[in-house]
């Protein structure tokens, strides 16, 4: 009851009393107050609020500018009350913190108080890219009264849009703050990024890379601090002129990344990339992408074509407008072998969608067939080596987009040194890929599991048909054992009742060990809704309910060892996994990030003990009233990451 | 309200108890009522809006200015916007929020009394629904009605001095409608004056230079300019043939086979932008021209009703879509006025009250993001993005002159 009181009192207070930024100053220079949002609270208030919910929010702020000459942050707004005393104590090292409040806070002393025990425990985290959901998500259906009074002190008499950040939750299972946000850092001044994917896995001493499809902006942020992320970079949009809406990145061994950039080149017509060759392009948003090379410092080193200069048409490629020479490329899921000097990339989509446009005729072939593959044997300089369309297989689509190739949103690789081979999904294909050499001049890909045995198995009842099933994150086990995606299911319409959401595990120990000359090959109906009939063809090892909808997820590769530092594992035993995906498409999700354990058998169960802090439910819910840095309500989270600090792993 | 034959009854027992109520009132204002006197269904619909109490943007309604209402009926929440609400024609937005509003929903019908009512309609370039009224001077009523038993009436008082813009009447009323919300929005009581299609500005010729400008040094050879008979969109070609004359682009009708390197600027209003565009898109893919360098829109174009008739399109603007007034501007409409979309007009009109200074010119893409297909289960969106549903307005360029 008391919860329930303090939480309407402070809904209540935040409603009335939250102040706008003064002038458009607010929105280019940094502040210190504790929300970065165009609308601020004002200073009293939230102190007020603090008392009433008993925890002190302590912030510091990190700020790098940008190309254009601009300022851009990112606040951390910490709860030290959730914090070991060891790791408050090393908040007083942050840049931009109010040390005196820290202090007023009482809870710089070893037990000292706060909510966290001393128990020596190093903390591990989960780092949660999430999106501010707004006024601007919510329909126009909840109309307020009409004002009686006009003027520019209308202004920011309740706010309105918040900013996006990086939830940081303590993912420590057994710590007694395990599934509590422990720090919020919002990103400033940018709002409406649409938060979308970092890098695949976090690996010690990497900064995260993070993208926002709306503002065409990678954000980089230093991790040696956690549970505080420190801003080390961003990267424009005019630093990226030959393309647009930044999907995914994959960090090499040097601290540098590859990003995939979806979207065409900012502006329509020619683009000249870093090689010198040119490429026609229909614009922001539009085609080809390309991939962008970074450096550690999030500066763009090299921009290279993802399309070769002849016209793509071995399958059909639209391109809305039209372009004079076709092409497939716009490359969302990246992966790299450093070792085999090889990267790939699988095309998505023609990011401007036009299936919703109500003016624009549809098209199926929007949604992209094909797999790249490049050479980074000079990182600097990747270099377009093969472009794969992917086979079509023996499912007849109910569209052409359902069709197997379709929609090749994911790839991942394998991972150790005796395997050379891919994976590659389709996300209304419905089809998994596999290609046994990712080096060899032309790969070789295949259809190795249709997603209608999955949905079989996961209701048999139901309507499994594969297409349009909405698969996801698709990745591999550090030890190549398993191969994990996540399914958000198809939607019921009409007599079709849809498919439901899991997430999926396939054995894929005997098709790595056929090497490079697998028997596996979906090419019948039978193989179908059975799975493969080869004995070398993925085996479904598990299929976890997942209701909300899971478009994403990570495996955590980081294990406590004995000497109480973390170390990375080849056996992940969890993975976490969040139902977002993109609300202003249509398909959204829960918002509620999940953790799954998985036994020596390879079957995952539902972290019951990773529970909410308010309602005591599995599973953490993004829609919640009010966060660290302030009352913002209901957020978006898309990708997740699982890191630690510095001094905590080996 | 009122429904059927009994809610007709009792609508005619009010206006006679209403008629004895406000009878001496009524009388004073005799001496500035029309020429033609109002029928008693627009008398006795004028009294119960204003007993009723429409809310009203600003809090009273002033002769001349234009005006926004809110009036809930049947569950349903009709807002009503009346422009210039002055003697003569006037655009009439209606925007309907409930249980009531949708496909299903009866059609909205506007006018003065019962006998002259039209069929409110969406019109190509701005969303929400609209029709023309003739109103007189003095003051009067908007009836709106909603089904044949639903009787929505919205006081308007309109003065005597007659609209100064002849653009109030034509294809660009709706633009001119969101600027006066805009200036209204930001404090205005002045009453609707000129348009923004009544002419072009030192600042949008500005705009459109550097934009032809910048095609040109992106290697186009040609230049198909679209526009209408607006002395904006005229002024706008004037300077855009200039411009191109001096960078060596050939200024070609959007109706002619493309060069290999060509371009598209449009410089039409909303309405006619639209419908241009909107006709191209929606031919097969196939059939639709290429053009090598792109679309082009001017500045005042930014409405999401235009920006959607294309895919992907460049504009050269003096705000950023997620800087803080703007920010500002589009959370006041989503709050007060949430099913109407933040546009370039109504922004700078709602700036030129804050008193501040626009930023620098630069261009911007239009374009959809949301690139997930509308998958069955999945189609209902929950969203209702400002400037651009579905899409986003990103900087693609640094300060250009």
């Amino acid at each position: 009851m008391h919860k329930l009181m303090t939480a309407a009192l402070t809904t209540a207070l935040s409603a009335a009393v939250l102040l706008p930024a003064q002038g458009t100053a607010a929105a280019d220079e940094p502040d210190d107050r504790a929300d970065s949002g165009p609308v601020r609270t004002a200073p009293g208030v939230t102190s007020l609020l603090q008392d009433l919910t008993g925890s002190d929010i302590v912030t510091s702020r990190t700020t790098a500018e940008g190309s254009d000459g601009k300022t851009y942050w990112a606040t951390n707004h910490l709860r030290p009350a959730l914090l070991p005393a060891d790791v408050r104590k090393k908040l007083a090292g942050l840049p931009g913190l109010d040390l005196t409040k820290l202090k007023s806070t009482g809870l710089l002393g070893r037990d000292s108080g706060g909510k966290a025990a001393d128990d020596g425990v190093r903390r591990k985290y989960l780092v949660v890219w999430a999106g501010d959901n707004n006024v601007l998500d919510k329909s126009g259906a909840e109309l307020t009264e009409l004002p009686k009074s006009v003027g520019t002190d209308l202004v920011g008499t309740k706010d309105l849009i918040g900013p996006d950040f990086f939830a940081v939750v303590d993912a420590t299972k057994g710590s007694p703050t395990y599934g509590e946000v422990v720090n919020t850092t919002t990103v400033g001044p940018l709002v409406e990024n649409e938060p979308h994917h970092m890098q695949y896995v976090w690996h010690k001493g990497q900064n995260i890379f993070a993208g926002g499809l709306f503002t065409d902006v990678t954000y980089v942020l230093d991790t040696s601090k956690l549970p505080a992320l420190s801003l080390k970079a961003v990267n424009l949009p005019t630093d990226t002129l030959c393309g647009s809406v930044p999907d995914a990145y994959w960090v090499t061994e040097d601290g540098g990344a590859y990003g995939t950039y979806m979207g065409g080149p900012d502006l329509p017509g020619p683009c000249r990339y870093t090689d010198g060759s040119v490429r026609l392009g229909n614009g922001f948003g539009g085609s080809p992408g390309e991939l962008v090379r970074l450096d550690e410092k999030g500066r763009t080193v090299s921009e290279a074509p993802a399309t070769p200069e002849k016209a793509e048409t071995e399958q059909r490629c639209d391109n809305i407008p039209l372009l004079q020479a076709p092409t497939c490329a716009n490359p969302h899921g990246v992966q790299a072998r450093e070792d085999l000097d090889t990267l790939v990339t699988s095309d998505y989509n023609e990011p401007r969608n036009i299936i919703l446009n109500p003016v624009q005729a549809p098209s199926s072939y929007l949604r992209r067939p094909t797999v790249r593959t490049w050479d980074i044997s000079n990182r600097d300089r990747p270099k377009l080596k093969a472009v794969s369309f992917l086979p079509d297989g023996p499912r007849k689509g109910q569209v052409p987009h359902h069709e197997e190739p379709r929609a090749a949103m994911e790839t991942t690789v394998t991972n150790q040194p005796g395997n050379k081979g891919a994976f590659a999904s389709t996300m209304q294909g419905g089809a998994i890929y596999y290609a046994p050499d990712v080096t060899a001049k032309q790969p070789e890909w295949r259809e190795v599991f249709d997603l209608t045995a999955a949905n079989k198995q996961v209701d048999p009842g139901s309507n499994y048909y594969g297409g349009g099933s909405n698969g996801g994150w698709l990745q591999t086990s550090f030890d190549d054992r398993y191969l994990y995606h996540a399914v958000a299911g198809r939607g019921a319409k009409g007599d079709d009742k849809g498919t439901k959401p899991y997430i999926l595990v396939l054995d894929i120990e005997k098709l790595l060990a056929s090497g490079g000359d697998p028997d596996c090959r979906i090419d019948d109906l039978d193989e179908v809704t059975g799975g493969g009939a080869e004995s070398d063809c993925p085996a479904i090892v598990d299929t976890l309910d997942a209701p909300g909808g899971p478009h994403w997820g990570a495996l955590d590769n980081l294990e406590l060892g004995d000497d109480g530092l973390y170390r990375e594992t080849e056996t992940a035993k969890r993975l976490a996994y969040a139902n977002y995906f993109v609300a202003r498409t249509g398909l959204n999700g829960d918002h509620r990030l999940c953790i799954a354990e998985q036994d020596a058998e390879g079957k995952l169960s539902l972290d019951e003990e990773f529970r909410d802090e308010r309602t005591g439910e599995a599973c953490l819910d993004f829609d919640r009233e009010s966060w660290p840095h302030g009352p913002w309500g209901p957020a978006k989270p898309h990708s997740m990451l699982f890191v630690t600090a510095d001094d905590d792993i080996r | 309200m009122t429904t059927g034959s009994t809610g007709l009854l009792r609508l005619l027992v009010l206006g006679v108890a209403g008629l004895l109520v406000v009878g001496s009132a009524w009388a004073v204002r005799a001496a500035d009522r029309p020429v033609e006197e109002p029928r008693r269904t627009t008398l006795d619909a004028g009294w119960r809006a204003r007993a009723g109490g429409p809310q009203v943007l600003g809090g009273e309604l002033r002769p001349g200015v234009p005006g926004v209402q809110r009036l809930e009926h049947d569950g349903a929440e009709f807002t009503v916007s009346v422009g210039p609400q002055q003697p003569g024609r006037n655009v009439v937005r209606v925007d309907v929020a409930g249980p009531h509003h949708g496909a299903r929903a009866p059609r909205v019908r506007v006018g003065t009394d019962e006998e002259h009512l039209v069929v409110a309609r969406p019109v190509p370039g701005v969303d929400g629904l609209w029709a023309e009224v003739d109103l007189p001077a003095g003051e009067g009523t908007v009836l709106v009605t909603h089904g044949p038993a639903h009787r929505i009436p919205f006081p308007v008082v309109t003065g005597t001095a007659r609209s100064a813009s002849d653009a109030w009447e034509g294809p660009d009323a709706p633009e001119c409608l969101a600027a006066a919300v805009g200036r209204r929005l930001g404090g205005s009581v002045a009453t609707a004056a000129a348009c923004p299609a009544d002419t072009l500005t030192e600042a949008h010729a500005d705009a459109l230079r550097a934009t032809v400008g910048t095609i040109a040094d992106r290697g186009a050879t040609q230049l198909a300019v679209g526009s209408d008979g607006s002395a904006r969109s005229r002024g706008a070609r004037d300077v855009v043939r200039a411009m191109a004359a001096e960078r060596g682009l050939e200024v070609v009708d959007p109706r002619e086979r493309p060069a290999p390197r060509g371009a598209l600027l449009e410089l039409s209003g909303w309405r006619h932008a639209a419908r241009d565009l909107a006709a191209v898109s929606r031919r097969p893919l196939r059939e639709q021209p290429i053009r090598s360098h792109g679309t082009w829109l001017a500045p005042w174009l930014l409405s999401p009703g235009v920006v959607d008739s294309t895919s992907g399109a460049v504009l050269p603007l003096d705000f950023d879509v997620r800087g803080t007034a703007p920010l500002q501007y589009a959370g006041l409409l989503g709050r007060f006025l949430p099913q109407q979309a933040p546009t370039a007009s109504g922004y700078r009109a709602w700036l030129e009250e804050t008193g501040a200074a626009p930023d620098e010119l630069r261009l911007y893409a239009a374009s959809r993001t949301a690139y997930m297909p509308a998958t069955a289960g999945h189609t209902s969106h929950e969203t209702r993005v400002p400037w651009f549903p579905g899409g986003t307005i990103t900087p693609v360029g640094l300060p250009i002159s």
